[in-house]
């Protein structure tokens, strides 16, 4: 398979992605690494909690990897973990690597696909607060129309 | 003489405080639309409102394990479904 895409709710891994993103004939693999940060919208953060719905997320990943596949080269090999429970500052939520022969097509898949998680996968996030309080935020709409 | 389907209510993100509760069976005529399941389901939860509760339905999405469905697809058999919050992994 040249993809690979799974919800963790163990920590994640970036040699396991970096390993499935090489073959021999890639020249290049390209590494994204989501990150819990401290502070969101002026609030300081402690901490987010995941949730995903895991089978339907994964049908979207998947599909995310088959678009990238098609419309930047067919030989990319792609990973893709998110993470799901609770992490503190600096906890790796999201781990994307593409490998691909040549490096533009590696960077804009890559982009696309952190783009596209984050418009379409149904992963959501709680943030807590150094104040004790805690808030599930809100995105993008996933309804068809 | 109307036939009903029974559909289970999945929760997630910020519909989690309903895990708790009791699994919310809606019972609903078949061939309703999944505009009819949320304004069943709001109904249904009408007892939590806070004032934001309707808002929150309307801006989610309806989905199985496979796929998210039209707004004005209807449901012609019981099962689960769930009610998926606008998202924002990463």
């Amino acid at each position: 398979m040249q993809f690979l895409t799974k919800i963790s709710q163990t920590a994640l891994n970036i040699e396991e992605a970096l390993e499935f993103a090489q073959a021999s004939s890639n020249g290049c693999a390209n590494l994204f690494v989501g990150k819990v940060r401290n502070n969101n919208l002026g609030r300081e953060v402690l901490g987010v909690s995941y949730d995903a719905f895991d089978p339907l997320c994964i049908n979207i990943l998947n599909e995310i990897a088959i678009e990238a596949i098609k419309e930047f080269e067919h030989r990319l090999r792609i990973y893709v973990s998110h993470f799901k429970g609770k992490l503190e500052i600096g906890g790796i939520s999201v781990v994307i690597a593409v490998g691909s022969p040549h490096r533009d097509a590696s960077f804009l898949a890559c982009r696309y696909i952190i783009e596209e998680l984050k418009k379409r996968a149904p992963i959501w996030k709680k943030e807590h607060y150094i104040d004790g309080d805690d808030e599930w935020l809100l995105g993008h709409e996933l309804e068809k129309q | 003489m109307t036939n009903n389907i029974n559909i289970e209510i999945e929760y997630f993100g910020a519909f989690s405080k309903f895990k708790d509760e009791t699994p919310l069976i809606l019972k609903m005529p078949v061939n309703s639309t999944i505009q009819d399941l949320k304004t069943t389901l709001f109904k249904a939860l009408s007892e939590f409102d806070d004032g934001k509760l309707e808002g929150l339905i309307i801006s989610s999405a309806i989905a199985d394990d496979y796929r998210i469905y039209n707004k004005d697809e209807t449901i012609s058999k019981s099962g689960k479904l769930a009610i998926l919050p606008p998202v924002n992994g990463g």
